[in-house]
């Protein structure tokens, strides 16, 4: 048996993305790596933290940028 | 009050449940009477006659009116009472608010807010449900739990190793990194979860034939409040998608859940499974069916047994997040800022903003 390789989301009508904020569990670690719609990255270990500083845009001021 | 988030579509039904007997339904605590007239067009109205307050879905229909199983109050597709029992005058006020509804891949969909904001282009969409490509087994499980819970449920499925073992969850679930996208103009919050050589647990071993190891990748596509969407693929290890983007050796499976909110403390937890492969097997249907209809029981059940105990705390009692997190917290706050902005009284559109 194998699927037949329907089309998936390309039935949906298709919507521009927008900006994005994006959070990483890096692999083999316990560190979260954020980026910035405006391209500025920084870690933590606590998600909560993380969101935080990724909402201070455009001020990513906190001590857990790079 | 609950905190409702009113300008906003939800699934009040499945299409093939609003007929021609009257369904009763509560949503964000606005009890509805559901009922398709004759040239198929669904409706909703208040469920509650102007008299006595009557439930309307314990009525009866007559043509393409209601008319009250009480005292025979009787009500039009518009809500306008049309006869009152006895006397010529139908009073001024004699009619029961209506909702704007849209059907949409099988799903009728509502919306309790202000109907002058009822923009049908912003339903979210599955199209999989109503796709010939597809086959899709469903079902809706009450929830006696603030929706909350299952939008916190669904958003983290490193759950699926320990509360649903033995059916979906293996240990690379809870193992495995997740990766949390937060789209701000859209509203969207993905979360991925990319497991390249994992056990393959019964409810794929069983439905793909799939014997060996798998790649299973699990995309969450969350929109909020109500329409949550698991992309799933399952193939043997190492088998990806071919370079232009066909992927006739993986199997595809959407997972597709409303979320909607009925009272403070009680959710309908509608549920549907579509499947791009074993179209014709009956016994696969049945399978599918029976296997998430079990998880979904497995997860009623827990978030009962939590309801209870967080309505018995005190409020703000501090919890705890680690990185399995990431997703739902990104949820909470999209789904806070909505719920703020309504009660700031904002427009609905443009999209709300999505930032977590």
């Amino acid at each position: 048996m194998t699927g037949v390789g329907a089309a998936r989301r390309d039935d949906l009508p298709q919507r521009a993305r927008g900006p994005t904020l994006r959070i990483d569990w890096r692999p083999g670690t316990d560190l979260l790596r954020g980026t910035c719609h405006c391209g500025a990255v920084g870690e933590a270990e606590d998600p909560v933290l993380m969101w935080e500083w990724l909402l201070a845009h455009p001020r990513h001021t906190s001590g857990l940028a790079p | 009050m609950a905190d409702f988030i009113k300008n906003q579509w939800y699934v009040a039904a499945y299409s093939a449940e609003v007929g021609r007997e009257i369904l009763g339904r509560t949503v964000l605590g606005e009890a509805l009477a559901l009922y398709r007239t004759g040239s198929g067009q669904a409706v909703a109205l208040a469920d509650r006659c102007v008299h006595r307050h009557f439930p309307l879905s314990r009525s009866q229909l007559a043509g393409d009116t209601i008319v009250c199983g009480y005292h025979g109050f009787t009500y039009g597709p518009d809500g306008r009472c049309v006869t009152v029992p006895g006397q010529q005058r139908i009073p001024r006020t004699a009619r029961v608010a209506t909702y704007p509804v849209a059907e949409r891949d099988s799903l009728v969909w509502v919306w309790i807010g202000d109907p002058g904001c009822a923009d049908e282009s912003r339903i979210p969409r599955a199209p999989w449900l109503a796709d010939e490509r597809y086959v899709t087994v469903r079902g809706m499980e009450p929830l006696a739990a603030r929706y909350g819970l299952l939008v916190d449920n669904l958003l983290d499925l490193s759950h699926e190793t320990y509360l649903h073992d033995g059916s979906i969850g293996t240990p690379e679930v809870a193992d495995t990194p997740i990766s949390t996208e937060v789209d701000e103009e859209q509203g969207v919050v993905h979360v991925s979860r990319r497991m390249s050589d994992a056990a393959c647990p019964p409810f794929y071993a069983r439905s793909t034939g799939i014997s060996g190891r798998i790649t299973r990748w699990q995309d969450i596509e969350y929109r909020p409040p109500c329409l949550y969407l698991l992309h799933s693929r399952v193939a043997p290890a190492r088998v990806l998608p071919r370079p232009d983007g066909s992927d006739p050796d993986g199997f595809h499976v959407e997972v597709v859940y409303a979320i909607t909110p009925s009272t403070e403390h009680s959710t309908y937890d509608f549920w549907a499974v579509a499947r791009d492969f074993a179209l014709d097997d009956e016994g696969v249907s049945q399978f599918l069916h029976d296997s998430n209809r079990m998880v979904v029981l497995q997860d009623v059940a827990a978030l009962n047994v939590l309801e209870q105990v967080i309505s018995a705390q005190p409020p703000g009692t501090q919890e705890l997040s680690i990185n399995i997190d990431t997703g739902g917290l990104a949820a909470r706050r999209m789904l806070r800022r909505m719920a703020d902005q309504a009660a700031a009284g904002a427009e609905p559109v443009p999209e709300p903003a999505s930032v977590p």
